[in-house]
């Protein structure tokens, strides 16, 4: 009987894969991401700081970067059904064949508004029903491997 | 029961793909994508011919690492005055800049190029503060001097104020190694300062006086800076770098702090109500962008080598 996976492994899965991806593929955005304004900067002052008054190639970066992230995950499970994170705590996901599916699911990493709203929504649903709310729309589930087997 | 079927068949059909190859193939070119990607920005940086931060009134110029004229001492880490006088001139026109800082951590460097950014800070018409953070030494102090106002951390290394061209004298080794240095030279002072032979008495009398001499230039700007008699300045210009809070008590720097007290400066006695720092960095070029993106390390430690083998040994520092 497959069970869906619970929060902590699933997070534990999500940090590995962020570490994976800012070790392999953000090194080249290095340069762009220096903001040595904010260096000296207190909580006050980094929350006050919009977008809006942000370099435009900080912007594009970070966009960009979120692109390989999402791209990361949605290939990595369309192809594996895991990825290197999910390998490594037992996780599967299960559910769809066609990619659009793969890439709905993860949309969430893109920082723009309104998919920053999934931020807050899909930690509350994972807790809530071990199914976040992407993966719900997108039919999808992470399950335990171990349940499997 | 059915759905839970053809979910575990379609975990079947992914667990037969050769998995190994898939990862590397998704990292492969996803990092290729990455380094297109970069790559893109970094021309569109390029062209837009800005700095990367864009924003601000207080122009921040950061001197880092030895100073010299194109920057490359040290593996490439160092502090080119060429684009600090560049990014001073800049800020100086840029309209909504209030006031330059020159952020400092630098053990000093070359006299020329050390003199060339003194002199732009001092042509600047907005006005300056020097912020010596760890290290503020020589050459660096001699920047520092120049601008209108200067804090130290209490702990930094500043002042300094000497020259030095000393070098390794290969002549004894050689003598050892039963190797002959064939003197052929157009005009007897030629080979002077050459580390495969020794210095004549009078040689080392003439290096020394031309070491003086910048000595002498070096204490007499750096009294002009900050408005002290050159007798004065002498008296701290032995070498011996002082601790921030020295260099307070000896009125070679104004205040001993750190970026709070830069802060407060620009505030209070400049009235800049609003501070927002805008950074200056040097400017990529094509070969930047190309070497920069995956092997920049790789090729400034190449380049550095290359360029500390160039170097002629006789090489003087402020």
């Amino acid at each position: 009987m497959a069970t869906n996976a619970g929060f902590w492994k699933r997070s534990i899965a999500f940090i590995i894969d962020i570490l994976v991806i800012n070790l392999v593929f953000f090194g080249p955005f290095k340069k762009f991401m220096v903001f040595p304004e904010l260096k000296h900067a207190g909580l006050r002052e980094l929350i006050q700081k919009s977008t809006a008054t942000l370099p435009p190639v900080l912007i594009a970066s970070v966009i960009l970067m979120s692109i390989i992230a999402l791209l990361y995950f949605s290939l990595m499970e369309y192809y594996l059904g895991h990825t290197i994170g999910k390998q490594l705590m037992g996780l599967q996901v299960v559910g769809q064949r066609n990619f659009a599916y793969y890439l709905l699911r993860h949309v969430y990493i893109i920082p723009v508004f309104p998919f920053t709203i999934l931020w807050f929504v899909e930690p509350f649903m994972l807790i809530r029903k071990k199914q976040r709310f992407l993966e719900q729309l997108s039919k999808t589930a992470t399950i335990e491997l171990t349940a499997l087997n | 029961m059915a759905q839970q079927k053809r979910t575990e068949q379609e975990i079947q059909v992914q667990r037969t793909r050769n998995p190994l190859l898939t990862i590397l193939s998704i990292i492969i070119g996803l990092f290729l994508l990455s380094l297109l990607f970069a790559g893109i920005l970094s021309i569109a940086v390029l062209f837009s011919g800005s700095s990367i931060d864009d924003t601000g009134n207080v122009a921040v110029i950061q001197v880092k690492g030895p100073i010299s004229i194109d920057g490359t001492e040290t593996f490439g880490t160092g502090t080119s005055s060429t684009n600090i006088v560049k990014q001073i001139q800049e800020a100086n026109e840029d309209p909504l800049v209030q006031a330059i800082v020159i952020e400092i951590n630098s053990p000093g460097g070359s006299p020329v190029a050390s003199a060339e950014i003194v002199r732009a800070v001092r042509e600047s018409t907005k006005p300056s503060v020097a912020w010596i953070r760890e290290e503020g030494a020589s050459g660096a102090y001699w920047i520092a001097s120049s601008a209108e106002y200067s804090i130290a951390h209490p702990l930094s290394i500043t002042g300094s104020i000497g020259v030095y061209g000393s070098y390794l004298d290969f002549s004894k080794f050689l003598e050892d190694k039963n190797i002959t240095y064939q003197r052929l030279v157009s005009g007897d002072h030629k080979d002077t300062g050459s580390p495969l032979r020794a210095l004549s008495y009078s040689e080392e009398q003439l290096m020394q006086a031309k070491l003086d001499a910048m000595h002498n230039y070096f204490i007499a700007s750096v009294a002009e800076n900050r408005n002290l008699s050159e007798a004065y300045v002498r008296e701290y210009a032995d070498g011996m770098f002082l601790l921030g809070e020295e260099a307070v008590a000896a009125k070679l720097i104004d205040e001993v702090g750190s970026e709070p007290e830069v802060r407060k400066y620009l505030e209070n006695t400049l009235n800049i109500s609003t501070v927002d720092y805008k950074y200056y960095y040097k400017k990529e070029s094509l070969r930047d962008i190309f070497f920069g993106m995956s092997s920049e390390h790789g090729f400034a430690v190449g380049e550095g080598i290359v360029s500390q083998l160039e170097q002629d040994n006789q090489n003087i520092r402020t």
